[in-house]
């Protein structure tokens, strides 16, 4: 058959729509560089990189063993559920069907909630707690009905005289099941199997409500990335998982291609090829499980040694028998415990004191509150940013801080980012990372460096300038330039400020509004001039040496990300032990040196690169801090309200 | 003859709707007995209470001598061939028939030979590595009937087990399975809606309607001497004519008086007449005959099937001589040719 050029046309334009973003993902995980749009040559380093991050192979391996155990029990529990329902009248079947119809078209997010709240219910009588059990019921519960699914037809299919046949030459009941009807449905037993396991690998939403803390599964971890520039690794572990699958299919096409063939000569039976197919799937799992926890078992342990000279003069031992357990929630990639040439912060904190501490992580401020808000997670200490720990305050959502705990505060932190607007009197919080907004623009595209908010406005650029993609950071900048308030409530300045940025919009002079995908526009040369964070500037420098950055003369945000200890924590005396801890000058300068942010620490600040030290930009004067710069607070609510409605002005109005 | 099976006052009830209506049968040892009729007359239910796959409302089912309503049916002496054969399609040939051999734990030798015997015997030598799929409905129902015999059966229970096959290859088997009874010497209890395989292969028949009992008898019984009209229309084809008992062993057809066997039925009684249509002699329009006009005549091979109007009734004939269309004729009957039945009452 010939077929015309059109329908060919059409096939490859298919495959590349659907082929085109794995293959770029394959492409770039063997890039030199950690740019996700700019080619720097080929290296195998993120692969390297992927098996010594203890925080991806660790939510890897909980995700193949949560998937794995939760996909054997839901097919069990679903392939004896499809055998009751079969047996069941027609009424009745297809009542108990359409119950078991509603989780499957049921949102996610409702699975995830009411999953999380029939927990929180039990775990009131029960020591149940948020983590792997959670997690494994949770996933069985909506994996089994897929297994149903598969199962039932089957089931239906079946002769009913099959059963009949094997009583009747001898079997009873449980010989007849094992030896007739599951060798007649282990079809739709396997791809049940399968559904339930694809379907729990790759689930976010239940199991972000249902994790708790510190058992992390891989899509978590992978969102919880987002916040600043994705670890090219993810892409790596991705082509690694695609070649897995791949080959699954290829081995398995193979094989049924030689039945095939197998059939027509010596008429042998479909079964052992079944069973090599099964085998075989089975083997590839088992494969990349043990790889998953050998990777992981050669990462354990310290690999560097914490130098206990260098550590305070403090009392870390006080719990070492009272088998304790912190619960801690952080940003994504926001401590030092991943990096294999640097200490593992918490780690060393375990060895030293005999706490184990639960580490999670969390996307953005309003997913802590959420969290936090609906008891979802019992934390014991978290790393929020100024304005959110004033609505935490307002909300006695946490409590006052014992700094005799603490000395590290008093001796240590810098007397500048000490009783800050967020918190006055200082009574919450313990400074961890600071850092402003810069603008960050391509020096090729500029006959003279800029230097103020203005270049956000310059008609020069037009079509080529970046802005944050949220209400509050993009009203920020056009009050920096306007010389307002970050936090006024004044209507008058915020319809002015508003104009600002229509008039920016309306000009046709942003090329987008963007997060994190600032970082591939500008590493790739995509746009001029953006603003983001100094921290995510000096990255982006990396990438692309035409970049640079200034902070603008007009002044700009600061923001604080600081220690604090919720209202439901449990151990406290032991959670402030884990801030001084963070607070010594060893673990500070690790966690600065792998975030690449500001610290508010004296020690590490004196021991920094005197480039860095010198640079006005990452440490400017204290002068300039305390007058050119400012934090978010908290605004009222239908200040909030009504910045979001001129917001959507500008988001909506095409 | 010794008595393997009796089933006494078997009732069953399907939501209400009673499907068996107290039956009793008693069935000899190795005897090849068919259970007959049309579809929904409970054949089938009664093959499978015996098989154990169905529970009676109420009754008792007797094997030799012992009450056996309790006892499952993977403990009963009994096997079965089913009607779409129900083999394992994930075993092949060999593994299908040792399939029950396998659970009685015997020897491997032992099974070997067990079963290559049974593959002789059902002609499938040869077939044993063979998936199911790959085999013709004819070689599936050989396999099924081998996987049942070889458990060594004091009866085995066969539901319509020909019912999928083309009629030639019904034939050949037909034949075979009277061959492999005859030879094996147990008890076959067959279920059928054909009545000439009824007749061919049985020793005994058992003519079903409406969850009752007909008839049982032998086939020659059952074809010569229907009990009722039921019995005589499903059995082979029949004129079936209503007549008056004028006296003892005189009755009145189409308005001519014949002589008959039948006495008892009372003067000027309404009978039911039965006529096997190979019984009627064609002779010349007489007073001693019944007269009619032909309508049309069937050439079938064998012989011809010739329709015969009168006033009230169309007559089939079969004849090895054709006669003309639209001719009178007349039709003569010998007394021994006519069963006079009471009227059924409906």
């Amino acid at each position: 058959m010939k077929k015309s050029l059109t329908s060919k046309l059409y096939m490859v334009l298919l495959v590349l729509f659907l082929y085109l973003p794995i293959l770029t993902l394959v492409v770039f995980s063997f890039n030199a560089n950690d740019s996700r749009v700019a080619w720097g040559g080929f290296s195998l380093r993120w692969y390297a990189a992927l098996f010594s991050d203890r925080t991806i192979m660790l939510s890897l391996f909980n995700t193949l063993l949560i998937a794995i155990i939760a996909s054997v029990i839901s097919t069990a529990l679903g392939t004896t559920a499809a055998i009751g329902i079969n047996n069941l009248n027609k009424k009745a079947r297809s009542l108990v069907m359409n119950i078991t119809y509603i989780p499957i078209v049921n949102p996610e997010i409702i699975m995830g909630v009411s999953l999380m709240l029939l927990f929180k219910v039990f775990m009131r009588f029960t020591p149940l707690k948020f983590g792997y059990i959670t997690l494994v019921l949770a996933h069985i519960a909506f994996c089994v009905p897929y297994v149903i699914f598969q199962v039932l037809p089957k089931l239906r299919q079946m002769n009913p005289n099959l059963l009949e046949a094997a009583y009747d030459l001898g079997c009873n009941s449980r010989q007849a099941f094992f030896k007739v009807v599951i060798p007649e449905i282990l079809p739709g037993v396997f791809s049940g199997f399968i559904m339930a396991l694809t379907y729990s690998l790759d689930d976010f939403v239940v199991s972000y409500f249902n994790s708790g803390v510190g058992v992390n599964t891989l899509p978590i971890v992978i969102n919880s990335m987002t916040r600043r520039n994705m670890d090219p690794s993810i892409n790596a572990l991705s082509t690694l998982i695609f070649v897995i699958i791949l080959i699954i299919l290829v081995v398995k096409n193979f094989l049924d291609n030689r039945k095939l063939r197998v059939e027509q000569k010596e008429k042998e039976s479909l079964r052992s090829r079944k069973k090599t197919i099964a085998l075989i799937v089975a083997l590839v799992m088992l494969l990349s499980s043990v790889g998953v926890t050998v990777g992981i078992v050669l990462n354990m342990g310290p690999r560097l040694e914490l130098d206990m000279r260098l550590l305070s003069n403090y009392d870390y031992t006080r719990f070492a028998k009272d088998k304790l357990t912190l619960n801690v929630a952080n940003w994504g990639e926001y401590l030092c415990i991943d990096e294999p040439d640097m200490i593992n912060v918490n780690e060393q904190f375990e060895a030293l004191t005999g706490i184990k501490v639960n580490y999670t992580t969390y996307t953005n401020n309003e997913e802590l509150y959420a969290k936090l808000k609906s008891g979802g997670a019992d934390y014991d200490i978290v790393i929020p940013s100024d304005y959110m720990i004033s609505r935490f305050i307002n909300e006695g959502m946490i409590q006052e801080l014992d700094y005799e705990n603490i000395p590290n505060f008093d001796t240590k932190i810098m007397d500048t980012f000490k009783n800050l607007s967020y918190d006055p009197e200082n009574e919450y919080t313990v400074p961890y990372t600071w850092g402003m907004v810069c603008i960050i623009y391509n020096k090729t595209m500029y006959d003279k460096a800029p230097d103020s908010w203005g270049a956000l406005w310059d008609e020069a650029q037009k079509g080529n300038i970046l802005m944050f993609n949220n209400p509050r950071d993009a009203f920020a900048a056009a009050q920096c330039y306007l010389g307002y308030s970050l936090n006024t409530t004044d209507k008058d300045e915020i319809d002015k400020t508003f104009e600002k940025l229509y008039e920016q919009y309306s000009a046709d002079l942003v090329q987008a509004y963007v997060m994190d995908e600032v970082f591939d526009k500008m590493e790739g040369g995509n746009a001029a001039v953006a603003p983001y964070y100094v921290g995510d500037a000096v990255s982006m420098m990396e990438s692309n040496p035409d970049l640079d950055y200034y902070i603008p003369k007009e002044g700009t945000n600061r923001f604080v990300d600081a220690a604090c200890i919720p209202t439901g924590c449990n151990n406290k005396e032991a959670a402030e032990m884990y801030i001084n801890f963070l607070c010594e000058t060893e673990i500070a300068l690790a966690n600065c040196e792998y975030i690449g942010y500001s610290t508010p620490h004296k020690d590490v600040f004196e021991l920094l690169d005197d480039e860095v030290k010198n640079d006005e930009r990452r440490y400017p004067a204290d002068e300039f801090l305390n007058e050119k710069t400012e934090l978010y607070v908290a605004l009222p609510e239908e200040t909030n309200n009504y910045i979001q409605s001129l917001w959507n002005q500008i988001k909506f109005s095409n | 003859m010794e008595k393997i099976i009796s089933l006494r006052n078997a009732v069953v009830d399907y939501d209400g709707d009673t499907v068996l209506k107290g039956i009793s049968l008693d069935i000899a040892d190795k005897q090849f007995v068919t259970l007959l009729g049309p579809s929904g007359c409970g054949k089938t239910t009664t093959l499978r209470i015996i098989g154990g796959f169905l529970q009676m409302n109420s009754g008792e089912l007797y094997f030799d001598g012992k009450m056996i309503n309790d006892l499952p049916a993977y403990k009963r002496n009994i096997n079965t061939v089913f009607q779409k054969y129900a083999l394992f399609p994930h075993l092949n040939v060999y593994e299908n028939i040792a399939f029950g051999l396998r659970l009685k734990k015997m020897k491997e030798s032992e099974i070997k030979e067990n079963v290559m015997e049974m593959l002789r015997m059902v002609n499938l030598s040869g077939y044993e590595r063979r998936s199911i799929n790959s085999l013709s409905g004819g070689q599936q129902q050989r396999v099924g009937i081998a996987r049942a015999l070889v458990n060594k059966p004091r009866v085995l229970l066969l539901d319509e087990p020909l019912g999928a096959l083309d009629l030639k290859l019904r034939k050949e088997m037909q034949i075979e399975l009277k061959k492999i009874q005859k030879r094996l010497g147990i008890t076959f209890i067959y279920v059928t809606h054909d009545q000439e395989e009824a007749l061919t292969m049985s020793d005994t028949v058992v003519v079903m309607n409406h969850g009752e009992i007909q008839q049982i008898g032998t086939p020659e019984d059952i074809y010569n001497e229907p009990v009722n009209a039921f019995v005589a229309d499903f059995i082979g084809e029949s004129n079936i004519i209503d007549g008056v008992m004028r006296a003892d062993y005189f009755v009145e057809i189409g308005g001519v008086v014949f002589e008959c066997e039948d006495a008892g039925f009372g003067t000027d009684k309404l009978v039911d007449v039965v006529i096997r249509p190979e019984d009627i002699k064609v002779v010349a329009p007489c007073k001693e005959a019944i007269v009619g006009v032909v309508k049309d005549v069937i050439f079938k091979g064998v012989h011809f099937e010739i329709l015969v109007e009168t006033d009230d009734f169309l007559w089939k004939i079969h004849s090895t001589k054709s006669q003309q269309i639209g001719a009178r004729i007349g039709m003569s009957l010998q007394p021994n040719d006519i069963h006079i039945m009471h009227k059924l009452i409906e």
